[in-house]
């Protein structure tokens, strides 16, 4: 189909899942591209035996139904699906934010009503702009202001809603120094489309400059 | 009962464990993180997990008395028949997925 | 709800008429059947009129969600589009979704069971007509006031989704959230209305012989649906009675600042909005199942095991609904038991997939139009089950979320899952509707310009999300690299447009200029085939006795035996409209339902239903309530028709047969309507005590500033009351049976209802103010819950009285007292629950 070609041309871009940054991205991608895999087979089997069964039709005629129906039907899913779950589970085991991980830099994100603004966990906040150092995990403590919005910067890792009266937290790791682009994804009204931000991975050194604290020793 | 008044309590009864044990369990986990109970150990294993085990096998030893009654309803003479054979099959099937959905309660980290 | 009948007790007979030809028979039946024309139209109860009107309306609301789709396209388009700003964008989206899940996607399906459904069972109508009527016409009127707003530019716009707080008051202070509150909810009252009737209809009024395990597959399957939808809704009807008091009254049930949480609304949405997927595709999937063997000519392979994959898929279904929630924070291993889920309910639906395959593969399929659309089906509905798994994966989730991939995703799942098979159906199904046969050549090509357009729409999408689409945004920039998948989107929008419009021109063609068709063109397994074409007013002219899955297979010359009056109830008598109910599981004949007349009962009790909404929607509260009390009047009104004064004895139903009516049956179908309503009923009760309990542990601000203050002999009198109402209702019944008089204990029952108001009255004071915490609001709530329940059994207990003082009540005839009886009962437990709930958990919080 004309989409794989251009699927594979086109991944690229300032916002693409496809063109991930950094490990949690990644690891995200990779499941992406077993699941399209997977999905792939899995269609064209589907597409193959109705083939068969409107171009050839005596050839599958003698399948009884035990096959069809404990062997594709149950057995089928079940293996595969088990399987995908595991890969699944345990890819997320490893991207959340566990508040017992050493060596990391805690910075909060408060949304609101259409900005996004950052900064240490105790000091001030700056608007559209979340420096944080390259190469260490940090945690952002994401919360709103007033209606829901969301966190997401697609070339670092998923994204984790900020929901007024939560603080939710999601780890994020820019292995090298650049800038990241962020949206809000979830609908917060008419400034929805226009809550643009950017994530700036800079050299450790420049740290301090950025007034981040650090996080538990 | 025979097998076609038993049937409404059958063909239900394997869902409900399963049903009771997921709410359970979401219940069980969004509590303990709430409480706390993954901080305080018991023995090898936090309070969270002993709880979300607890509520797992518990479930899980309900099917025991369950599969026991449906063997005794046994299996009446039409094979072709929905009332004989989707109690088995739907009780089989509520026990595997009992089985499936307690597993991350077992292995996962419980409040992160 | 009253027992569906109308009849004339002073002409009742032993027996009917001495047998005539089939021709006066016909003539006899229709005279007694058929919707009045010119105004009477408005008085249609018959379930083949309602259902058309259902499935045309929906196919009207379509085609207004197809426009609201086609101007998303239009502005999505091009980058920085000026075609339409935020504002107007927010209100388009919003009603896209809310119009094409609630005004189309749910009445359409009903509109399909309540059209096939009778025919298939082999019965004359569904068991509550009016009922039919009245979720119609809340359809058409909570649809109309949605509508309207649109047209006037105050349509909904915080999402069809509508979280809070976006849609709370302070964010959405304008009328259009309460619209989307009170249109939504009131087109809500036809599919839990719906939902009880099409149980009542699959459970008990079938053909004679027809156990549950010969029932047609599409029965399963929509017995399966209405049950879903019965546990499905209450959840999201709660949700919107809580955030329109938050609205109206500011009761902080989603206000973090007051112990509320905005994520209690998402849980009760979901907990509605992912059942609600499986409710849209599992009656097409029964069309799929119905119409595969037939165009296959090969029984459906695996019967036993779609059954119990679709009871499987009905409980699983309900343990998804977090998978929309993700990415609010919940801890992962809570999202790994609803990840888990959604995995394990994929098998159903991957057991029925291979098992339609199969069946083709063992038959000889004619590659007819209705087969091309399902080819079609196949294609769209796999694609959108593997991306449904790909979101279901946690991890893959979190990117995909939000984004186009899964604007994409659902499109496949729901235009493959239910439009594809609804327009397989449609073709399938056009003889039967219209008498006519169907020709193929514009059919071909509408599917052709569906088919295409709908993958060129939406195939590329999965990539414009997977490059970082958020939703529901009104632009975007071009640098981003999204122009010309946008652009290639909207060109494949317009086509399948095209494709619409040309089945919209080929059915009206077919209808108008198609040549008659015989009896049965497919050769059909099921009884919806062995009627004449079009259906005839009364379905059958006679009812048959079923014994097999697959009636018309066996015996292909069974319609004309129908119609030759060789069935049951192969008369006109009293000028009734009589069908056979069964003994639920074995099919055993068991009461003649004599089944009510063409009447406006329904149409003006929906006005008046009509008159409550829109007086919450301006906040004219009187008049709401005055509005209120003229619809429970009405609705008591709807039983004036019904009952007998004396008892009639058992009745001929031809064939030798001899059976009560349901009248005097010990369980009349309105007796059953009336479990299943207490069902979701108790649901919505499980969802509100489902929201305390979720905002004590995971909302801030809990335990509450203040709890209860006294209030203990209040609770024990309400306690009390609804305790020996529900004894008196049980004595009632009892002593009825016993040809004693129940008037003493119906008195009873009156008084406990009234202590029991009272006992509610007397806690008003001791809950805590609703407005400035959450367990003040739900406390409230809770208790007005249990009021209404009391105050309507208070309501039920005078009218079994006055029932009984009009000589409807006998020792047979019990059925008023009987349906008090249970509503009593859950009045006592529901009150239980309640006290039990609010005293516990105040000493909790105390202790």
């Amino acid at each position: 189909m004309a989409g794989a070609g251009l699927l594979l041309a086109g991944c690229g871009g300032p916002l693409s899942t496809l063109d991930p940054a950094g490990p949690s991205a990644a690891s995200i991608a990779r499941i992406w591209w077993v699941m399209l895999a997977g999905a792939a087979v899995i269609l064209a089997f589907v597409l193959v035996l109705l083939a068969v069964v409107f171009l050839s039709p005596d050839r599958l005629r003698g399948v009884p139904g035990r096959v069809w129906i404990v062997g594709l039907g149950l057995a089928f899913p079940l293996v595969t699906l088990t399987a995908l779950v595991t890969y699944a589970l345990l890819t997320g085991e490893r991207l959340i934010a566990d508040p017992a991980e050493r060596d990391v830099v805690t910075v909060r994100a408060v949304a609101r009503q259409w900005e996004w603004r950052f900064g240490p966990p105790d000091g001030p906040l700056t608007a559209g702009r979340l420096v944080i150092p390259a190469g260490r995990p940090v945690h952002v403590a994401v919360t709103s202001e007033d209606v829901i919005h969301s966190f997401w910067v697609p070339r670092l890792a998923g994204k984790m809603d900020a929901i007024p009266g939560h603080v939710n937290v999601i780890r994020i790791v820019a292995p090298a120094p650049g800038v990241y682009h962020g949206a809000c994804a979830e609908f917060c009204g008419l400034g929805h489309a226009a809550m643009p931000f950017v994530v700036e991975a800079v050299d450790p050194a420049g740290l301090n400059a950025a007034g981040l604290t650090e996080a538990r020793p | 009962m025979n097998a076609q008044t038993s049937f409404p309590v059958f063909v239900t009864a394997g869902f409900l464990i399963w049903s009771s044990a997921f709410v359970m369990l979401y219940a069980a986990a969004s509590a303990g993180c709430a409480f706390g109970w993954q901080m305080e150990m018991v023995g090898p294993l936090s309070l969270q997990r002993l709880v979300l085990l607890g509520v797992w096998s518990v479930h899980l030893a309900a099917f025991v008395p369950l599969g026991l009654a449906l063997r005794r309803r046994g299996s009446p003479g039409d094979r072709r028949s929905v009332f004989a054979d989707a109690p088995f099959w739907i009780t089989g099937a509520a026990f595997a997925a009992t089985v499936f959905i307690g597993v991350p309660g077992a292995v996962l980290t419980a409040c992160a | 709800m009253s027992a569906p009948s109308d009849t004339h007790p002073a002409r009742t007979a032993g027996d009917p008429a001495p047998p005539t030809s089939p021709v006066a028979l016909h003539k006899a039946l229709d005279a007694i059947w058929r919707t009045p024309p010119g105004w009477g139209r408005l008085s249609a109860v018959n379930h083949t009129v309602v259902g058309r009107r259902f499935m045309l309306t929906a196919f009207a609301f379509f085609t207004i969600g197809g426009l609201l789709a086609m101007l998303i396209r239009a502005q999505l388009a091009t980058p920085h589009s000026a075609f339409v700003g935020p504002a107007l964008y927010n209100q388009i989206f919003t009603m896209h979704g809310t119009v094409m899940m609630f005004l189309f996607a749910i009445p359409m399906l009903e509109g399909w069971a309540m059209y096939l459904l009778p025919k298939m069972l082999g019965s004359r109508d569904m068991a509550f007509p009016r009922l039919s009527a009245y979720g119609y016409w809340c359809y058409l009127f909570g649809g109309s006031i949605l509508i309207v707003a649109l047209a006037v530019g105050a349509a909904p716009d915080a999402g069809w989704f509508m979280y809070t707080p976006l849609s709370s008051r302070p964010y959405s202070p304008g009328i259009n959230a309460d619209v989307w509150l009170i249109g939504v909810t009131f087109v809500e009252i036809s599919a839990i209305s719906a939902a009880v009737e099409i149980i009542v209809t699959i459970l008990k009024l079938r053909a004679p012989g027809m156990s549950l395990d010969r029932m047609p597959i599409f029965a399963w399957y929509m017995l399966i649906t209405a049950l879903m939808m019965l546990f499905g809704f209450p959840p999201l009807i709660l949700g919107s009675i809580l955030l329109e008091l938050e609205r109206a009254f500011d009761w902080p049930f989603f206000d973090p600042t007051r112990g509320g949480d905005p994520l209690l609304w998402q849980h009760l949405f979901w907990l509605f909005g992912h059942p609600e997927v499986y409710i849209i595709f599992v009656p097409a999937a029964g069309l799929v199942s119905t119409m595969i063997p037939v165009l296959a000519r090969h029984p459906l392979i695996g019967y036993t095991a779609i059954v119990a994959s679709l009871v499987a898929l009905a409980f699983l279904s309900f343990g998804l609904w977090v998978h929309h929630m993700f990415t609010v924070g919940i801890p992962h291993m809570a999202l790994a038991f609803f990840s888990a889920a959604s995995m394990l309910v994929a098998i159903p639906t991957g057991i029925q997939i291979f098992a339609w395959i199969g069946t083709l593969a063992m038959g000889r399929p004619r590659l007819h139009l209705p087969m091309l659309y399902l080819l079609g089906f196949f294609f769209v509905f796999v694609t959108g089950g593997l991306t449904g798994v790909m979101v279901a994966v946690v991890p893959f989730d979190w990117q995909a979320h939000d984004t186009h991939f899964v604007v994409a995703h659902l499109h496949y799942v729901l235009i493959g899952g239910f439009v594809f098979p609804m327009l397989a159906a449609a073709y399938y199904y056009l003889p039967l509707v219209t008498g006519r046969q169907t020709v193929y050549g514009l059919g071909k090509a509408a599917f052709w310009l569906i088919f295409l357009g709908m993958n060129a729409t939406f195939f590329l999408m999965h990539l414009t999300g997977l490059k970082g689409m958020p939703r529901r945004v009104h632009t975007y920039l071009d640098a981003v690299g999204w122009t010309e998948l946008n652009l290639v989107s909207s060109i494949g929008g317009f086509v399948m447009t095209m494709g619409f419009a040309l089945f919209v021109v080929d059915v009206a063609l077919q209808r108008r200029y198609g040549a008659r068709t015989r009896r049965d063109p497919w050769q059909a397994e099921t009884l919806e085939w062995a009627i004449p074409l079009p259906p005839t007013s009364y379905a059958f002219l006679s009812i048959p006795h079923v014994d097999g899955r697959a009636p018309l297979t066996d015996a292909p010359q069974l319609g004309a035996k129908l119609a030759a009056g060789e069935g049951y109830l192969a008369h006109a008598r009293n000028g009734w409209q009589e069908t056979i109910a069964v003994e639920a599981l074995s099919g055993r004949p068991e009461q003649i339902v004599v089944l009510p007349r063409p009447t406006l009962l329904p149409l003006v009790s929906a006005l008046a239903t009509g008159v409550f909404f829109v007086s919450v929607l301006f906040k004219v509260y009187l008049l709401a309530l005055a509005g209120l009390a003229i619809t429970v009047c009405l609705l008591l009104a709807w039983t004036r028709a019904g009952g007998a004064r004396s008892d009639i004895g058992p009745l001929s139903a031809g064939r030798g047969l001899l059976l009560p009516t349901h009248l005097e049956a010990a369980r009349p179908p309105s007796w059953w309507g009336m479990v299943f309503l207490l069902l979701a009923d108790g649901t919505m009760l499980a969802s509100l005590l489902f929201g305390l309990f979720f905002l004590a542990v995971i909302a801030s601000g809990w335990p509450p500033p203040a709890g209860l203050d006294g209030g203990v002999a209040a609770g024990a009198a309400l306690a009390a009351g609804a305790f020996l109402a529900a004894l008196a209702g049980r004595g009632a019944l009892a002593r009825a049976r016993r040809g004693a008089s129940p008037s003493l204990l119906l008195a009873g029952a009156a008084a406990g209802g009234v202590v029991a108001l009272g006992g509610v009255a007397g806690l008003v004071p001791a809950l805590p103010d609703p407005t400035t915490h959450a367990f003040g609001a739900v406390s409230t709530a809770l208790l007005a819950y249990v009021g209404v329940h009391a105050a309507i059994g208070l309501l039920l207990a005078v009218y079994g009285l006055v029932r009984v003082r009009r000589g409807f009540v006998s020792a047979r005839r019990t059925s008023d007292l009987s349906i008090g009886s249970l509503w009593h009962d859950y009045v006592a437990g529901a009150a239980a629950i309640a006290l039990a709930t609010l005293f516990g958990l105040e000493g909790m919080l105390a202790g």
